[in-house]
């Protein structure tokens, strides 16, 4: 270590002896950043916490499915065009799906309760996973988590089947979220070669601003020619109210962030400021034995640091308590960290101003002055 | 060697004038006392010399060259590398231990720790305050105050030695100590001024200004 860096070394940690020896002013400092990350948190960490929820129920609801089916009585769309719409840009998962019967389990010798299926083109994704077992390949059947117990299942195997319909090998179970809830009642067969025609299209968007502009693309996909025959239906509408919500929210948030750290940054101000005041004359004696004005000024910001870390971490802990408390959820952690860094730099910013009057106050004056 | 040329000194532009273009020279190793009644400026012109004040005329000249024009953070360079302070109540802070307090002497010099713990034990220690090293200074006397203050000027083995009235508070034993530990640094060859009332301690320096009012 070099002979300056030793000393700006040996000047942090006099800033850091300086809180120890100021310990009322120290404290108040903390008390004034804990009560602003506390009170920031509990107040917006809470609607931080309810937008997080409401965006993601609106979510969960399919604000980002696009679901695309022909007009009574067309011929459907061909299964080469799911690979191009999984290659478009912005789509998160896509799966087609083909025509529609019922089957029962075999092992009951026709009897037992009919399940819808249908046939499915393309694999499993973030809301249609597998529970057990695997994903059907191609004359395979994977069995949905609400209709096990219809088809009498304990664990996937055996097989199904119909009168019209060859049995098929049950491979796995799966379950549906979201735009696929549906299907986990009932039985999914992976699409056989000479199933060529898929009857419905689902496409899950990456995010919900992206839907408008998808549709349009999935449809150029389809059907270039025909699309007035086409029927679709996307969540606009919801992602609408998503960006109304998350508009709403955020406004509110902002103005309550503002307010209280305007607030705090004057409090942060007089205190420190009347800290140093009290304390001139310890600062003319620093100044005739040689600190620089920067120096005085690394003093003070270090000690205000200190303090406000002290506050800020105090505050953040005390104000998840309470949102924990009221609200039953934890806000977003960057949104934690955000308001417990933003209380501390309010706090190093409120200090500036006490730390350059006390650093230009002439030392000689102040020292007079018993 | 320190010396001020044609110095003059107003605290506020219509103020008494002070100095009325004095020149004077304070030589290295030899001790200089400023005398003179109270108010005739003894202590601003420790502060003129010391960096710590500008001339309103005038200049300041260390070895030769003019300081008293430098921008404030050279000045506060030259202070923190050179000189040793010794104030007249002596200003020690009351929140630290003795031994931080004579640490603060070199620490906006950048002294390096270990040179500064072993030469505060050296210098407590011949200054007879060793045994109240971790004590405050709420819990010391006058007098060792005083030696604790001394002890803090030394602690970057200063070139400068700038004293208010060093011994203006202590019994004769105790100003003893310090006048025998400034005529010990300007044997040594630094350039000691002492600004004071105390015939004594006059009587020992080397040189003399007289200052009227
Ligand atoms: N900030 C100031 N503004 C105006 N005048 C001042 C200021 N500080 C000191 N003075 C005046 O400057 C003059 C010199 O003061 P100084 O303290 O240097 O005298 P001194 O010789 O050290 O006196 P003493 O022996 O009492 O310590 C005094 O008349 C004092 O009133
Ligand atoms: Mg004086």
């Amino acid at each position: 270590m070099n002979r300056g860096s030793a000393h700006r070394l040996a000047l942090i940690k006099e800033g850091f002896a300086m809180v120890r020896s100021n310990l009322v002013a120290s404290a108040l400092i903390a008390t004034i950043v804990a009560l602003i990350s506390g009170a920031v948190l509990a107040t917006t960490g809470q609607t931080a916490a309810q937008e997080a929820a409401v965006l993601s129920t609106i979510d969960d609801a399919g604000t980002r499915t696009i679901t695309i089916r022909e007009g009574s009585g067309g011929p459907g769309f061909d299964r080469d065009a799911l690979p191009r719409i999984l290659a478009l840009s912005d789509v998160e998962s896509a799966i087609g799906l083909g025509q529609t019967f019922d089957v029962r389990n075999e092992a009951r010798r026709g009897g037992g309760e009919p399940v819808p299926t249908r046939v499915v083109f393309g694999g499993p994704n973030a809301d249609l996973v597998v529970a057990q077992g695997r994903w059907p390949l191609p004359g395979e059947a994977a069995v949905g988590d609400g209709a096990m117990p219809r088809l009498g299942l304990e664990v996937p195997s055996g097989s199904v089947g119909s009168v019209e319909f060859e049995p098929v090998a049950v491979v796995g179970s799966f379950r549906g979220a979201g735009p696929f809830a549906n299907l986990a009642n009932g039985v999914l067969v992976g699409a056989a070669p000479e199933d060529t025609t898929m009857r419905l299209v689902v496409v899950v968007a990456s995010a919900p601003e992206e839907v408008a502009g998808l549709a349009a693309a999935v449809v150029e996909v389809l059907s270039p020619d025909d699309r007035l025959s086409l029927r679709i239906e996307t969540s606009e509408q919801l992602a609408n109210v998503r960006q109304a919500v998350q508009g709403e929210l955020g406004r509110f948030s902002r103005e309550l962030i503002v307010f209280v750290l305007a607030g705090g940054l004057a409090l942060t101000t007089v205190t420190v400021l009347s800290a140093v005041t009290l304390r001139k004359r310890d600062f003319g004696r620093r100044r005739v034995l040689g600190a620089s004005r920067s120096a005085i000024v690394v003093l003070v910001l270090t000690q205000t640091a200190v303090s406000a870390v002290v506050g800020s971490a105090v505050g953040t802990v005390a104000g998840l308590a309470i949102v924990r408390q009221v609200a039953e959820a934890v806000p977003p952690w960057s949104f934690v960290v955000g308001v417990g860094t933003l209380a501390l730099l309010a706090a190093l910013v409120a200090a500036m101003l006490p730390a350059l009057l006390a650093a230009r106050r002439d030392p000689v004056r102040v020292l007079r002055v018993p | 060697m320190i010396s001020v040329e044609e110095l003059t000194f107003r605290y506020k532009r219509r103020g008494e004038e002070l100095f009325s273009g004095l020149s004077f020279s304070f030589p290295s190793g030899e001790m200089t006392a400023i005398v003179g009644p109270s108010g005739a400026g003894k202590s601003t012109l420790l502060y003129i010399v010391g960096l710590m004040l500008s001339p309103t005329s005038g200049d300041v000249l260390w070895d030769g060259e003019i300081v008293s024009t430098l921008a404030d953070a050279e000045r506060s360079r030259l202070r923190a590398a050179r000189v040793g302070f010794v104030f007249q109540d002596a200003a020690l802070d009351s929140t630290r231990t003795v031994a931080a307090n004579v640490a603060e002497g070199g620490l906006y010099a950048g002294v390096p720790r270990s040179v500064i713990t072993r030469r505060r034990r050296d210098l407590l220690d011949r200054f007879g305050v060793m045994l109240r090293d971790n004590h405050r200074p709420g819990e010391v006397s006058g007098g060792q105050a005083q030696r604790v203050a001394l002890a803090r000027a030394m602690i970057k083995d200063p070139d400068i030695v700038l004293a208010d009235e060093p011994t203006g508070n202590l019994d004769e034993a105790a100003a003893d100590v310090v006048m025998e530990a400034l005529a010990e640094r300007a044997a040594g060859g630094a350039v000691v001024i002492v600004a004071t009332h105390d015939t004594r301690l006059a009587g020992i320096a080397s040189r003399r200004l007289e200052l009227t009012s």
